[in-house]
């Protein structure tokens, strides 16, 4: 959900007219973290849960949740994640993508324990990642991206926003809004820079508008900071949730930039 | 806490109208795919031809630019043109779009 905290956010900044991106700028390694990324582990499991609950959505997919670069010069090698309570500590292994599977622990869940990564709390965002198997190369289907929304709303790992900030967004934008209406506007990234994304199901294709990629078009630079998309926003995409006349096994299919046309 | 939303939402409908994209623009798609050779056209010299139009510049340098054409439909075809870091369109897509309703 980025355009609703980004609207929050940028009521609270100056107007920029100008469309661009931040420069790019050296990476930075962090080494001894002070201010780290950290989420609350008891909200990632009402995520789990709601993921099982909604199983229906995907029913062949497995959820993991991933992490993912949010300022530019992150590092993004290197990442050690864990839950970390009272007494407890669990390391959660990243894979290469830097995503994990979610465990449950009851003793994290009775100390209300934390997910600590090893990178300052603005360096990274999240997204619940939900992916059915045996899918073309180049597609996502569209009851994954549906559950992906519900299970990662509900696990609030949404980027880092300023308390004030995510408090007015919790108060306006529920997961079944979010999740369920034509302006929920919940960002889905893919792994490389995008031109088109189609709706293919069966005979129906048609590719999804401009307004739909790139955080719909809407950031700048005063604001792009506040979005989680900052350093994403060429594979940043909005996909169709709340249509129903699309089904779950609806496969949006990625053009992308580097890809030479046929 | 409502005090907290009331500025917040008045500072947001006055900058509401600077974050607009640039309207698209409108032009027939021959004319579009005259103007557009993949491989050779610069951004000078489509923008001498078409005129500006919706446009997004991303970190890598690339550019996309966007313009519709009447086709037939109620908010037409979109051309959406990639120009890569040196300024030359590198791809093209073109076709009628899924029908946004918010």
């Amino acid at each position: 959900m980025r355009i609703p905290i980004l609207l929050l956010m940028t009521a609270l900044l100056p107007c920029a007219p100008a469309l661009a991106q931040t420069d790019a700028v050296p990476q930075v390694k962090v080494g001894a973290t002070r201010d780290p990324v950290d989420k609350s582990y008891r909200k990632m499991m009402q995520g789990v849960d709601r993921f099982e609950r909604d199983h229906a959505l995907a029913p062949q997919a497995s959820l993991r949740f991933r992490l993912l670069p949010r300022q530019p010069g992150v590092d993004m090698q290197g990442v050690k994640l864990r839950i970390a309570g009272d007494t407890v500590s669990v390391p959660l292994p990243l894979s290469e993508d830097n995503s994990f599977a979610p465990v449950r622990n009851e003793q994290a869940l009775r100390e209300d324990a934390v997910l600590i990564a090893n990178r300052k709390a603005t360096t990274m965002s999240w997204r619940a990642q939900v992916l059915t198997p045996g899918l073309p190369p180049g597609t996502r289907r569209l009851g994954d991206l549906r559950l992906e929304c519900r299970t990662g709303m509900d696990s609030g790992l949404i980027s880092n926003d300023p308390a004030i900030i995510s408090w007015l967004s919790s108060m306006l934008y529920s997961t079944d809004k979010v999740c369920s209406e034509p302006d929920g506007n919940y960002l889905f990234f893919t792994d490389r820079p995008l031109l088109g994304v189609t709706l293919v199901h069966g005979e129906r294709r048609v590719a999804l508008p401009f307004k739909m990629l790139y955080a719909g078009g809407e950031q700048t630079p005063a604001s792009l900071p506040y979005c989680d998309c900052q350093v994403l926003l060429d594979r940043s995409y909005y996909a169709p949730l709340w249509d129903q006349s699309w089904p779950d096994d609806t496969l949006l299919e990625f053009d992308y930039m580097d890809e030479v046309a046929p | 806490m409502k005090w907290l939303m009331i500025p917040a939402l008045l500072s947001l409908a006055a900058c509401s109208g600077t974050r607009a994209l640039q309207a698209s623009k409108s032009v027939p798609q021959a004319t579009l795919e005259q103007t557009v050779q993949v491989g050779s056209s610069t951004r000078d010299q489509v923008r001498a031809a078409l005129g500006d139009s919706t446009s997004i510049r991303f970190d890598s340098g690339n550019e996309v630019w966007m313009y519709t054409y009447p086709d037939g439909s109620q908010a037409g075809g979109e051309y959406v043109i990639l120009f890569g870091a040196d300024g030359v369109v590198k791809k093209v897509r073109r076709g009628g779009v899924y029908k946004l309703s918010k």
